[in-house]
């Protein structure tokens, strides 16, 4: 189809790079991809558009993804709460799950995208809602109440050091720090 | 009456209530209460209070229980009394426990019987060394395989990372340990380890002929560099006979569960594992152990005493600072995160099943043209696999290699697995587990049946296809050891003599015995009975 996108200008582009842990070409391949879901109309404008969450979770790269709609939700700067993502918070949530990213800023946002409640601390709702997340909502796999208890007795015991029943961030760090595994599954690349 | 020696026939069959020793003695500290003691033949103290009432000191103990008993004089040079102290750790479960765990009973006895210090002690010590001989463990009698007793006196050398367990490792073994090996009698040395690899240093070039079991106290990871210090010393052999020992460091330890388990106890965790594992030591029992010879394409060659693996092993606690909580398997955030992921890891597996009788008929050995050392020669020397890594590890030649027991099972990575091996046709796994324990962490029974020698590894795979809600599910029910029961139709188990995996491509995490090793092709076979350990049966 003819007329590309408007790209992205050399200051942004620079600024970008500075502020994500992205390199341009991560940055130009996003570019591209967030035009795509952008519709036709709006493409010249793509840098203040904003993409309803509904079709970013359309990416392949996020479809499969049971945390998808907490990303979007943690992302968003969307004032009137619709987790929508403009293509500076699109950046941002693939800078946080770029190679480069140090571990700490993504449990740091593991962390909040675990906090459904948005309060700070990961207590037992959050921790049902995350299984729930992973198992699926339909009748035959959600876990049965008992499986449940025994599965968050299990991430309490193992992650809740003060005891106090809830997981703060830096407990969170702390059992993630031990995951080799961590850092290379929390990635999305495009 | 006091203090006479009961006949001893020994056409009456152990257990029986025939009496030994019969005499009379204060307790110490309530020296005006005197107890009638009795010991039988079947291994049994009987504590009777002499003065009416005194029941609450009546009591049986069993020396099945008793890790210890020693005689001494008093105190005070004038004084003529001698003592005799029985040390014994029978389980005990009070109404707020949930299971039994072995709790310290300590009975002193005052020999005073005359006025010459020596004749006390004497018959002092005719009870502690009859005390002593009958809580010997009874050594099993097995087809091809040996038990045995650790001597006595015994000394040990304690192997312990200072980390372990969070920390605390040092502080327990002052706390739990030295305490009940100062009861039964064996002295000890303790080594603590300063960094990686420190012990597998030491035991490779140490002078190890002044103990007579070497003794881990930390996580598996110092067991694996121990085994493996071992194998390398030009004296593998013999230093193999050396019993090894496990006693768990830290919150969790998959070795010192299933040795807790062969024992026949209930599952325990922490201190109460600790103080299991130090009782079964402190009896001295010891039997041989199947070691797992493993080889990679790169040119390996190590000694694995509890499992291997690739791929989604549901968070066995792997860290780069390998004695943190190893093998202590739980569900936490970071397998939250990997359940999410979930990858597959494509792949061929190929294993011998147990039962199949033939070995390969030929001996595993390069076709390689390096000059003729017919016989035993079994490293890789310019290799020529194609899709393997490169090379000969340097540093290789001073390691008796050359008289390490055959892989007569394997062959090298650059022909066919043999012909009566079965190649699983699935290529396409999210896990492969090779265990040859019951346990993989202190909460994890993966294969109930496994036994010290048994000459199995218990192979467990994954295949592509389970839902993240199934894999929950199993990893709750590996928890209770009914993981089987679950019927999920891709999880397989089957028990091999010897398997090899092939990645396709380098992907997903490898470990031996909790150690992470790169990804590539690797295969291993059982080496029957290669080493001793403390336990049984």
């Amino acid at each position: 189809m003819g007329g590309s996108a408007s790209s992205v200008p050399p200051d942004l582009l620079g600024e970008y790079q500075e502020l994500t842990f992205l390199t341009k070409q991560e940055i130009l391949i996003a570019h591209k991809r967030f035009s795509e879901l952008v519709p036709k109309e709006e493409r010249d404008q793509i840098l203040s558009a904003r993409v309803p969450k509904d079709k970013v979770v359309t990416l392949p790269e996020l479809r499969a993804n049971p945390f998808q709609h907490r990303i979007c939700r943690v992302f968003s700067t969307a004032e009137d709460g619709d987790d929508s993502l403009s293509f500076e918070d699109f950046l941002d949530m693939l800078s946080v799950f770029s190679d480069a990213a140090t571990s700490e800023i993504k449990s740091h946002y593991a962390f909040r995208i675990f906090d459904f409640d948005d309060d700070g601390t990961l207590d037992r709702k959050d921790l049902e809602n995350l299984v729930n997340c992973l198992t699926g909502d339909a009748d035959g796999t959600r876990l049965s109440t008992s499986e449940m208890d025994q599965l968050i007795q299990n991430i309490l015991e193992e992650s809740d050091i003060d005891k106090d029943g809830t997981i703060n961030l830096s407990e969170f760090q702390h059992v993630i720090s031990r995951s080799p595994d961590f850092a290379s599954s929390f990635k999305i690349v495009l | 009456m006091d203090g006479w020696q009961g006949p001893e026939d020994s056409s009456l069959q152990p257990g029986s209530a025939e009496v030994l020793l019969r005499g009379q003695f204060p307790l110490v500290p309530a020296l005006r209460h005197s107890c009638a003691l009795t010991l039988t033949r079947g291994g049994e103290l009987h504590i009777q209070g002499v003065e009416a009432g005194l029941d609450s000191l009546s009591t049986v103990l069993k020396l099945a229980d008793c890790i210890g008993c020693c005689s001494f004089r008093g105190g005070e040079t004038q004084e003529p009394a001698a003592y005799f102290s029985i040390f014994c750790y029978p389980f005990k479960k009070g109404w707020w426990d949930s299971s039994a765990s072995r709790q310290r009973v300590v009975k002193t006895f005052q020999v005073s019987r005359s006025q010459d210090v020596e004749e006390n002690l004497k018959l002092a010590e005719t009870w502690a060394k009859k005390i002593r001989e009958l809580s010997l463990p009874k050594i099993p009698k097995q087809e091809g395989v040996t038990y045995d007793l650790l001597p006595r006196p015994c000394q040990v050398l304690v192997l312990l990372n200072p980390q372990s367990g969070t920390g605390r490792a040092l502080q327990l073994f002052h706390s739990h340990v030295k305490p009940m090996l100062t009861e039964a009698n064996i002295a000890f040395t303790v080594f603590v380890t300063e960094r990686p690899n420190h012990a597998h240093d030491f035991v490779q070039n140490g002078d190890l002929s002044s103990w007579n079991a070497l003794v881990v106290m930390a996580g598996d990871g110092l067991m694996f560099e121990v085994v493996n210090g071992l194998m390398e010393r030009q004296d593998w052999e013999s230093a193999l006979k050396k019993p090894l020992c496990i006693l768990p460091g830290g919150s969790g330890n998959a070795l010192a569960a299933s040795i807790n388990h062969y024992a026949g106890n209930e599952p325990a965790i922490k201190e109460e594992l600790l103080t299991n594992c130090t009782y079964i030591l402190c009896k001295g029992l010891h039997t041989p152990m199947d070691l797992v010879s493993l080889r990679t394409a790169s040119g390996k060659r190590l000694f694995s005493f509890l499992s291997f693996g690739w791929g989604f092993i549901s968070d066995v606690d792997i860290t780069s600072e390998r004695y943190r909580k190893l093998g202590n398997a739980r569900f936490t955030m970071g397998t939250v995160q990997c359940l999410a992921k979930l990858e597959v890891y494509k792949g061929r597996l190929s294993y011998l099943p147990v039962g199949e009788t033939s070995a390969s008929s030929s001996p595993y050995r390069e076709q390689s043209s390096s000059s003729g050392q017919s016989g035993h020669h079994t490293c890789y020397r310019n290799g020529h696999p194609s899709h393997i890594l490169p090379q000969t590890v340097p540093g290789m030649s001073h390691v008796p290699e050359g008289t390490w027991p055959e892989d007569s099972l394997l062959v090298p990575f650059n022909q066919p697995v043999p012909k009566h091996w079965t190649v699983e046709p699935e290529e396409e796994f999210v896990s492969i587990f090779a265990i040859y324990q019951s346990h993989l962490g202190a909460d994890y029974v993966m294969a109930p049946k496994a036994k010290l020698h048994d000459g199995s590894i218990h192979l467990f795979y994954l295949k592509a296809g389970v839902s993240r809600t199934a894999l929950l599910k199993l990893f709750l029910a590996i928890q209770k050891g009914t993981h089987m029961d679950l019927n999920c139709p891709q999880l397989r188990y089957i028990p091999v003599r010897a398997f090899r995996i092939e990645p396709f491509v380098a992907a997903g995490l490898m470990t031996v015995d909790g150690e992470m090793l790169p990804c590539e092709p690797v295969q291993g076979q059982v080496q029957n009975q290669l080493c001793r350990i403390i336990g049984g049966p």
